[in-house]
């Protein structure tokens, strides 16, 4: 069995780096193949044509100005999932935390539903829902934060218990809504990427949030060991843990902007790359950030075609491929030993 | 100045209790400290103080340089600390633990060297899992855990231990076993170790001195025999302690 090989110094097993690849690879693939697949299908020439710039305008349209800017929306938003959730699960010292956990889809949810109530509409929607996450952000951060030492626990239960508040308020808000704004209200908390803003912020976010994060990589592997062993390894544990809590609450926020809360890829992406890769956070935040993207890439692919030309909220299929698909690693990783 | 770590005027508190009070003292290098007391008398505060890790008043140096004014990454390359409990939230290699020790030795932007894996083997050997190294921490026993901590700290390589409770949930074997590595690292050179236990009869044949706290603000420091006297500590611990020596050896049994 591979887990009782000898150690060796020189070639130390590198099985994270080969799924990190794996990753690359599949979010490569599910990207290009999402520009096939969908109500209508495109061949390959013709995809190929409207990428470089000949075609009929047709396949133009459904190519480069849905299909693409949508996949890479995906992926983003997916990859932000996962990165966050990573981080919020070191933060925590506790593999439940996702990137929801601390309130910050709550804020958000409100934000946007106080501008679609005022009748603001969808573009208003995305800037209060943004505000509204910056703002639950902060009010957890300050009031956990209040009395100076910032125990994991005290910070989840301040989360926890702004979560619930939002979700009140969540409610009352439902509840006081007409009829006529009130599917678009539903759509919008059920998470679908078919309301995105634009693809931009979330791609250029990712890829700076994983160029800041992963420098600490090695950081958080000391840090996901208990406070104390950290600060005596060396690790300003407070400062630390407040970059970590700010970056992961910004990006969180800016995913749930552009897709609404979708369940499951911040929870379970994180632990898969674990369970296949090790609990290296040098490969678990570029995994989970890959498998992240993967994952909700093939997820809305699989969300507006399969019963095209509806569209299936697409938390519905993460959760259908995730949770089979976590179960089945959890329960491989319990017999291997 | 030759001690590895001095303590002047040192005050810790625990809340309202003022666990030690005006405590000077030096960890030389080449010797055994043993931190012994009853339950909640401050062995562990005491040892998280002198690790910075706890605010204390007085003055703490490591090494000649006050300790305040040292990043906690320059502390933790002379100095290792073993926490009574570790938490291992998520899965993890024993490898991968024990590479965890050469954290404040990398740079910032490098990844851990082959002499860093070599490094955290040869700890691995020295606590008897090198042959665990690919396994799962989450496999092992609890002494294996605690033997597991220690390596951790032996990959560290720093010129003062502080372990608090290190003999804990080892079997017998083991603890005489850690004692000596223990003593084989201060015979070395450059290195001093102080270590809190319950055990006073082995920290009366292991220790070269020992801190008696009496969970008052007191201390006594010296020399095993002179402080480890049965009368003071019957009034210390409140039940009364008998001195006995077999083979030479001195043990200490409660009544």
């Amino acid at each position: 069995m591979a887990a009782e090989l000898a150690y060796s110094v020189h070639r130390p097993i590198r099985r994270g780096a080969a799924l990190v690849l794996i990753l690359a690879i599949g979010a490569a693939a599910a990207l290009l193949m999402s520009l096939f697949v969908g109500s209508v299908y495109v061949t390959p020439g013709a995809v190929l044509a409207a990428l470089t710039g000949h075609g009929n305008a047709l396949d133009h349209t459904l190519v480069l100005d849905l299909r693409l800017p949508r996949a890479l929306a995906a992926f983003s938003t997916g990859a932000l999932l996962g990165l966050a959730g990573a981080l919020m699960q070191v933060l925590l010292r506790n593999p439940l935390a996702d990137p929801y956990v601390l309130g910050v889809s709550g804020g958000a949810a409100t934000g946007a539903l106080i501008a679609l109530l005022a009748g603001l509409g969808t573009t208003a929607a995305t800037g209060t829902a943004f505000a509204g996450a910056l703002v639950s952000t902060l009010i957890v951060f300050v009031l956990a934060h209040g009395r100076g030492s910032w125990a994991p626990t005290r910070l989840l239960l301040t989360g926890i218990v702004m979560a619930a508040g939002w979700g009140a308020v969540v409610s009352l808000l439902l509840a006081l809504s007409p009829d006529a704004t009130l599917r678009s209200m539903l759509f919008w908390m059920m998470g679908d990427l078919a309301y995105r803003s634009a693809w931009h912020l979330p791609l250029v976010v990712m890829m700076a949030a994983l160029l800041i994060a992963m420098p600490f990589a090695r950081t958080l592997n000391v840090l996901a060991r208990g406070e104390l062993p950290a600060r005596a390894l060396g690790v300003p544990v407070q400062a630390v843990n407040i970059g970590i809590y700010l970056l992961a609450s910004l990006i969180t926020a800016v995913a749930v902007v552009e897709a609404g809360t979708i369940g499951f890829v911040g929870l379970i992406v994180p632990h898969m790359i674990r369970l296949t890769g090790g609990a290296d956070h040098r490969l678990v935040l570029p995994g989970a950030a890959l498998g992240g993207g993967l994952l909700l890439t093939v997820a809305d692919m699989v969300a507006r075609s399969v019963a095209a030309p509806r569209a299936l909220p697409v938390g519905v299929i993460t959760a259908a491929i995730g949770v089979p698909l976590f179960l089945y690693l959890l329960l491989r990783t319990r017999t291997l030993k | 100045m030759n001690a590895l770590l001095t303590s002047r005027g040192l005050q810790v508190c625990r809340g309202e209790r003022q666990l030690v009070s005006d405590f000077d003292f030096d960890l030389n290098a080449g010797e055994l400290v043993a931190v012994v007391g009853p339950n909640g008398a401050g062995k562990s505060s005491l040892l998280t103080a002198l690790a910075g890790l706890l605010p204390a008043g007085g003055d703490i140096f490591l090494r000649g340089r006050a300790l305040g004014k040292l990043s906690r990454r320059q502390i933790a390359r002379h100095l290792a600390f073993l926490a009574q409990d570790n938490e291992d939230p998520y899965p993890a290699t024993v490898i991968e633990t024990a590479l965890i020790g050469r954290h404040p030795h990398i740079d910032f932007w490098r990844w851990e060297s082959t002499a860093d894996r070599r490094r955290a083997l040869k700890a691995l050997r020295a606590v008897g899992l090198a042959e665990a190294a690919n396994r799962q921490v989450a496999t092992l026993s609890g002494g294996e855990r605690r033997r597991l901590a220690i390596a951790t700290l032996l990959s560290q390589a720093p010129r003062a231990y502080l372990l608090d409770e290190p003999l804990e949930a080892l079997d017998l074997a083991f603890q005489v076993k850690l004692l000596r590595l223990m003593r084989h690292l201060a015979a070395l050179g450059g290195v001093g170790v102080m270590f809190s236990l319950h055990d006073l009869s082995l920290a009366a044949r292991h220790a070269d001195r020992v801190i008696l706290l009496d969970g008052c603000g007191g201390t006594a420091l010296g020399k095993p025999e002179a402080v480890l006297k049965p009368g003071d500590l019957g009034n210390i611990y409140g039940c009364a302690i008998r001195r006995v020596e077999i083979e030479g050896l001195p043990f200490y049994v409660a009544r």
